[in-house]
């Protein structure tokens, strides 16, 4: 990390930092006073290792004790990768997860599909390693309670903060799933069951995603809106519509506003800027790879730039060419395939960080490795080569 | 398991060459003696059930006429060498390609998405092909007695098909996982 | 950089209770653990209640009443050679089994006959069989150490001048797992199959290394 990077937030300063390498994405909150909380995972692609307990652990905080919550929106493995290993870490962290994850029909999928010889982990590996090291702390006897299920309006965490003379109070609570999506979402792991006799393959995930778990971080102040991957639906008791409409824990505006799911039209709700967010709020969006289109589209990127002039990215979309090392390699596969490209072209991590005790919304903004501002950006660099060895 | 005919199975064809060869730095291959097979003096044609995993499964093998067994050890004679080599898995498939997500396996490199040309996968490995499918792709050298030769190989994950018992394991560990959770 | 590898195969070796007989190459297409005309193509040697001995293009297959052995020399099939094992396994779940060995072995292509001797030196330095014999060369050596991980068993390497290829160094390396609790019981398949399902990538990366570094011994220092 840079050497700004380094610089820890002070007990007064409410931090929040996204990381994004373009497949993946994590988010980590100094809610003050030195308690922290983590929401999803990804992998640093230069170390290997989970960026938000990289993170923390370049700021020497003690993640045993300093973390308060891990949070796993849900299971893609774009959001969960290297969570196990953050569980660990974090011993004395309250685990949330989408209550649309406790049912059977999700646990039975998730224990069918974690056994699979596969070399990458998946989603669901990494949520039974966590469920299972919850189980073994249980027997152990750890004073740990189980898993706090995120359903709307659930207040998740409740905490005060004292500032000189200030009683500064925090809350996280859940937006969704509401009770509609974790049946559609329930029914969905249901028909992903496999049958006796069809082939083993790996775990496709349904969309959209109704598992997804969408938080609201009030820190005195200031309300920090974190959109996981939902996305709009037809149906007005799932989706964007029935936080709108029937959440009760909301109060205020955001001022910070992770976008959901990569920036997409889908995710997009027009009612979401004017009616909970802060006009102009700092907002930022990290990309996803993968798939046939990258996220977010360029126009998906100037509807956002048209909507702050506070956007920003953690990576670029832009799908970038590799350069083989080996001949052979480099022509057979322009032979056997039509396209391909790389998933992963840099790293990037926006930071945002504002005195608590400050009322007005006046985050100062960092940005580092391949992070950039999506408002008032300049044009898009051409697209780069990755060297790409066989 | 049990075998519902006395004797034992023999094969279809003899091998030409009886003879012994010693080939150096054989990766662990046994020598067994020559086995004199009786000419069987029943019909030509002789099927044998097999039964395994206590009976539930039946297979059944159709043997021609007996043929008298010397056993040479068998030279190998092909080597690949890869390059690179991915595990890819299937994200959806179209009608002439289809998309997939790989995972370097050999080498450097970091995940890829392609798109692949379907006629690029041999015949009986398209029934396989549906979306979360697994395959592995491997581009190097295949080196034959008859010389060396640039290959592309894509070959599909095949794995037996889910059975009733891991379903049922599934569910209950599932059960027991939920229990321990205490979901409330 | 290594020397580069001319030949190289994977096998796997399961010692336990097996029935050849079973093991015809159509059982294996009946199964779709192989595809149909790869068993119809199959050659044949033998199968019968004492021994199944057949090679498919990619595969070789042997097996007696307490080995069952395949192996590949073909790169591009070592994960589906994994897979196959993973399939047999899986459905003769009630097979007791004893030990199991991933192994690999390589062909090193030496830059030149001095390289090549000097593995030989290096693993066994020639001055300390002065007076022993007349001119003395390394045929095979072979070293036991423990396993780097938390299973059972060891991992076992054999370093011999290469048969197949001029200047060339044979190395073997043997990732054996030790699958039973005490040597006088046995394991149910179900410990193969997630050593092989987790420990799989690990293994074959350390066979490589160590085939590396030891090939490597012929670099002048």
């Amino acid at each position: 990390m840079s050497t700004s990077q380094l610089n820890p937030p002070a007990d007064d300063e409410l931090e929040v930092s996204v990381f994004g390498p373009g497949y993946g994405e994590s988010i980590v909150i100094h809610l003050g006073g030195g308690k922290w909380m983590l929401v999803d995972s990804c992998l640093d692609p230069n170390t290997g290792f989970p960026a938000p307990t990289k993170y923390l652990a370049d700021f020497k905080v003690d993640l045993a004790s300093a973390v308060k919550m891990v949070v796993a929106t849900h299971w893609h493995d774009d959001h969960i990768r290297g969570l196990s290993a953050v569980f660990r870490a974090c011993d004395s962290a309250q685990l949330v997860i989408s209550k649309a994850l406790a049912t059977n029909e999700f646990l039975s999928l998730a224990t069918l599909y974690s056994q699979r010889p596969f070399a990458e982990t998946t989603g669901v590996d990494e949520f039974v390693r966590v469920l299972r090291m919850l189980g073994e702390r249980k027997k152990r006897g750890a004073q740990l309670s189980p898993p706090t299920y995120a359903v709307t309006d659930r207040v998740l965490h409740i905490d005060s903060l004292q500032l000189a003379s200030l009683t500064v109070d925090i809350k996280v609570s859940a937006l969704s799933p509401s009770d509609a999506s974790i049946l559609k979402a329930d029914l969905a792991f249901a028909q992903l069951m496999p049958r006796e006799n069809l082939p083993k393959r790996r775990l496709v995930s349904p969309t959209p995603n109704h598992a997804s778990v969408v938080l609201w971080v009030e820190v005195g102040q200031h309300k920090i809106l974190l959109g996981a991957d939902l996305e709009n639906t037809a149906d007005p008791m799932t989706g964007w519509s029935v936080i709108l409409d029937e959440a009760k824990v909301i109060s205020g505006k955001a001022s910070v506003f992770k976008i959901p799911h990569h920036g997409s039209e889908n995710a997009h709700e027009n009612r979401v800027w004017p009616e909970i967010l802060h006009p102009n709020p700092w907002a930022v969006v990290t990309p996803y790879r993968g798939g046939k289109k990258p996220l977010p589209s360029p126009t998906d990127v100037e509807r956002i730039a048209s909507l702050t002039n506070h956007a920003y990215a953690t990576a670029s979309a832009r799908q970038q060419k590799i350069r083989w090392g080996e001949r052979v390699v480099r022509e057979l596969v322009k032979e056997v395939a039509r396209e391909i490209h790389g998933v992963y072209a840099g790293w990037g991590h926006v930071r945002f960080r504002q005195k608590i005790t400050d009322p007005a919304p006046n985050w100062q903004v960092e940005l580092f490795g391949d992070a950039y501002p999506l408002s008032g950006a300049p044009k898009l660099p051409s697209p780069d080569t990755i060297p790409h060895r066989a | 398991m049990s075998i519902s005919e006395s004797g034992p199975i023999v094969a279809e064809t003899a091998p030409a060459d009886a003879t012994m060869s010693t080939s150096g730095n054989k990766a662990e291959f046994l020598t067994l003696e020559a086995i004199l097979a009786k000419p069987n003096s029943e019909s030509a044609n002789r099927t044998q059930v097999v039964h395994f995993n206590g009976g539930s499964d039946t297979f059944a093998v159709r043997h021609p006429r007996p043929y008298l067994i010397p056993l040479p050890r068998r030279l190998v004679r092909e080597y690949f060498i890869a390059l690179q080599k991915w595990e890819g898995y299937v994200t959806e498939v179209g009608q002439d390609t289809f998309h997939a997500r790989l995972i370097p396996l050999l080498g450097e490199g970091s995940d890829l998405e392609a798109e692949i040309w379907i006629e690029e996968i041999d015949g009986e490995d398209r029934t396989l092909l549906q979306p979360g499918a697994i395959f592995y792709w491997s581009i190097g050298y295949l080196d034959r007695p008859s010389g060396r030769q640039r290959t592309s190989i894509i070959r599909f994950q095949r794995l037996p098909v889910w059975t009733k018992r891991e379903l049922e394991a599934a569910r209950a560990e599932a059960a027991k996982l939920k229990e321990l959770l205490d979901v409330n | 950089m290594p020397p580069p590898i001319v030949r190289q195969g994977v096998n796997i070796v399961i010692r336990g209770q097996f029935n050849p007989a079973i093991f015809h190459p159509a059982w294996f297409q009946a199964q779709k653990l192989v595809r149909g005309q790869e068993a119809e193509a199959a050659k044949v040697e033998v199968i019968q209640q004492n021994a199944a001995i057949f090679a498919m293009e990619w595969l070789q297959v042997q097996i007696v009443s307490d080995r069952f052995q395949v192996g590949t020399t073909q790169e591009a099939f070592y994960e589906p050679l994994r897979d196959l094992v993973l399939g047999v396994l899986d459905i003769l779940n009630h097979t007791p089994l004893t030990v199991m060995g991933l192994n690999r072995d390589f062909h090193f292509r030496l830059e030149s006959e001095k390289a090549w001797h000097s593995v030989g030196h290096r693993l066994a330095p020639k001055e300390d069989w002065q007076g022993i014999l007349a001119d003395p060369g390394l045929m095979s050596l072979t070293m036991q150490g423990k396993r780097p991980d938390r299973s059972s068993g060891y991992v076992q390497v054999k370093v011999e001048p290469s048969a197949q290829v001029q200047y060339g160094v044979y190395i073997e390396v043997n990732d054996h797992y030790e699958l039973r609790s005490t040597p006088e019981t046995t394991a149910p398949p179900s410990e193969a199959l997630k050593i092989l399902a987790e420990q799989w990538s690990a293994s074959m990366q350390r066979g490589l290394e160590i085939a590396n570094k030891i090939a490597r011994l012929g670099e002048a220092r």
